[in-house]
């Protein structure tokens, strides 16, 4: 729990900064005579938020910074770090090398990370199932998958 | 009514959509069954389909996975004492220690049989009372429905995790969010930094992806190499005896009755409704002793109030475009993509639509008692479905989803994005309903504000003047007061 209560801390600093910033991102925005203007209910959701921010850092600031107890796992952390980096640069990729030849790769690399040990069999599935997506998609759905710049 | 049924039963037996329906209802049962995968997450993954569906023929195939996924989540809690969803932790209570008996067959029976019997008078109940709420809801004006959605958004947010705070904090995150774009008053760009792919806002269904489904693949990925395929003991003699079914008939009551009020109430659903009915009916068991060591009637409470959860759920979505839980705020995104607005109006200018939910619904209680009873035997196949091969599909079902709303990778990067934040949501406590929901009431929300203030000549008292928007916003005080209390409650 204390170790929530540190993140839970910060999480509060972090909620009224934003707060702060989204007052200021909407100060110079239009005022209407009559009505709300467009900047009025983000500053009312902004505020709320600031005193959010402020319920939550104080009551876990209350009897001294809160110590971390217990250690955080940074290799279930990496793992999911790693896996939102492998999505990241395989959206970028994407458009450049096309679903049909990068997904298998994808797919298998995150089989891999998931630690399925069985690597023909996720080979197999890994080509089986771009197939299926990209047929269901281009065909039934019309939804057209990028297919790269090298086709 | 009776001719808009019919209607509506003509329109649920067409070929597609009972084939749909019957799909959504199998679907739901192997997603419901699998520890890890939601029915929100189900009904997701068919966003890209669903919207290029008839609207009624969408939503009955929804309605299919809501409910397979709800009767679902009983399987793994019957054969892993695990439940498949939090809808089914009651279940487990009396559901695992029939399984050690080596009775599992007969209590997955009876499981599947309560379910039906729930879930049917729950469709009974949204027949009845929709339309009746309907007509008080088409009185409502724009302060009401301001004070509706705050109300709203407010009991989600208490309701949805162990700490009120952060559950407002998470809908006040979804409220600045759907700010995000070119205003629809005056049509100013508003907090988009210039950046011309923000000036249409996040859309939802890449927010529904990450929040529910890229989040839940992120967390998995963490331990997944522990993950060995579960042993599960061979499930037989499923059919109950009919004195067992008399037997269990009152408990199967009682939970229903409970599912649908609590399903009616907005950000409750399933797993407050399980544990209530299984406490009540064991009140009023003549067997209360066995209740713990294997009841049949400590496995039929339960599911039969997460079954009638579905149509309470469904009464406050259609008639007031407010959720009654976690799945129905994600339904009630999937009829937004579909271009369906739900509420009163609904209820005049698609009647059609409406009633072929009802229809469908009650043919769904049918197709998942069928199913139920016959997929049984094979519940332990689906149990061993490995996840280190099924989470990274769903991830790539994630991205192809959310490219097809518009063609674009950007929307590949909203739900990216949202799937991150929503695994640090979901890793230091923070609800992920809220924040979906304050994105879909935030517009909603503003319209109506900038709309009475309109009208009132901007005198904001015109919130508390109408006793509709002063119930609702006295019920939303009402809602955050008690969550606080019970917390403190808990604490001392």
């Amino acid at each position: 729990m204390r170790e929530t209560k540190r993140v839970d801390f910060w999480t509060g600093v972090v909620l009224m900064l934003v707060s702060v910033g989204v007052w200021i991102l909407t100060a110079n925005l239009p005022v209407p005579k009559r009505g709300i203007g467009p900047g009025s209910y983000p500053r009312v959701v902004a505020a709320i938020l600031f005193l959010l921010g402020l319920v939550t850092s104080v009551s876990n600031i209350q009897g001294g910074y809160p110590k971390a107890s217990g250690s955080i796992n940074w290799v279930h952390l990496g793992r999911a770090a790693l896996l939102a980096v492998m999505s990241l640069v395989y959206v970028r990729l994407l458009n450049l090398i096309g679903f049909p030849l990068l997904t298998p790769f994808f797919l298998f690399s995150v089989i891999m990370l998931f630690g399925f040990k069985r690597w023909k069999m996720a080979l197999l599935v890994s080509i089986g199932t771009t197939a299926v997506i990209f047929i269901l998609f281009n065909i039934v759905f019309m939804v057209f998958l990028p297919v790269g710049r090298f086709f | 009514m009776i001719a808009n049924l019919l209607t509506g039963f003509s329109l649920v037996f067409q070929p597609l959509a009972f084939l749909l329906m019957t799909f959504g209802v199998v679907m739901g049962i192997i997603i419901g069954a699998l520890p890890g995968l939601t029915a929100s997450m189900g009904i997701i993954l068919l966003l890209p389909l669903v919207y290029r569906l008839e609207a009624s023929v969408a939503l009955v195939m929804l309605c299919g996975l809501f409910c397979g996924g709800m009767y679902g989540g009983s399987i793994s809690a019957v054969l892993l004492k695990t439940p498949g969803s939090p809808s089914a932790s009651a279940t487990l209570l009396d559901g695992y220690p029939l399984c050690e008996q080596g009775k599992a067959g007969k209590a997955l029976g009876i499981s599947t049989i309560s379910s039906f019997i729930g879930g049917l008078i729950s469709t009974v109940c949204l027949i009845l009372i929709a339309p009746q709420l309907a007509k008080v809801a088409l009185k409502f004006q724009a302060a009401d429905y301001f004070s509706l959605s705050i109300f709203g958004l407010t009991i989600m947010a208490s309701s949805s995790g162990k700490n009120v705070v952060k559950g407002l904090i998470a809908g006040c995150i979804g409220l600045l969010a759907s700010c995000v774009g070119i205003d629809t008053i005056v049509g100013v760009n508003r907090l988009t930094f210039n950046n011309m792919n923000l000036a249409g806002g996040f859309t939802l269904l890449p927010v529904l992806i990450g929040v529910f489904a890229i989040s839940e693949v992120f967390a998995q990925v963490q331990n997944s190499l522990n993950n060995a395929p579960p042993a599960v003991q061979a499930v037989k003699n499923i059919l109950p005896e009919w004195f067992e079914i008399k037997a269990i008939l009152p408990a199967a009551l009682i939970g229903s009755v409970i599912g649908v009020f609590i399903g009616i109430i907005p950000g409750t659903g399933g797993a407050i409704a399980c544990f209530l009915a299984y406490n009540v009916a064991q009140k009023f068991s003549k067997d209360r002793k066995m209740f713990g060591k294997g009841a049949l009637s400590g496995v039929a409470a339960p599911e039969s109030a997460n079954n009638a959860t579905t149509g309470g759920a469904l009464i406050p979505m259609l008639c007031l475009g407010i959720p009654g839980d976690v799945v129905t705020s994600v339904m009630l995104g999937a009829l937004i993509l579909i271009g369906v607005r739900p509420g009163p109006l609904l209820f005049v200018e698609n009647v059609d639509i409406v009633y072929s939910i009802f229809a469908g619904m009650v043919v769904i209680q049918f197709l998942m008692l069928g199913f139920g009873l016959l997929s049984a035997r094979y519940s332990p196949a689906i149990l061993k479905v490995p996840y280190n091969l099924l989470m990274p599909i769903i991830l790539v079902l994630c991205v192809v989803g959310s490219f097809s709303l518009n063609n674009a990778l950007y929307d590949v990067i909203v739900a990216l994005s949202f799937g991150v934040l929503g695994f640090f949501m979901r890793k230091w406590g923070y609800p992920g309903a809220p924040l979906v929901l304050g994105i879909i009431l935030g517009p909603m929300a503003e319209e109506n504000l900038n709309r009475a203030l309109l009208v009132s000549n901007n005198n904001w008292m015109v919130l508390v003047q109408r006793p509709l928007s002063l119930t609702f916003l006295v019920l939303a005080a009402v809602s955050i007061a008690f969550s606080v209390y019970s917390v403190r409650k808990k604490e001392a």
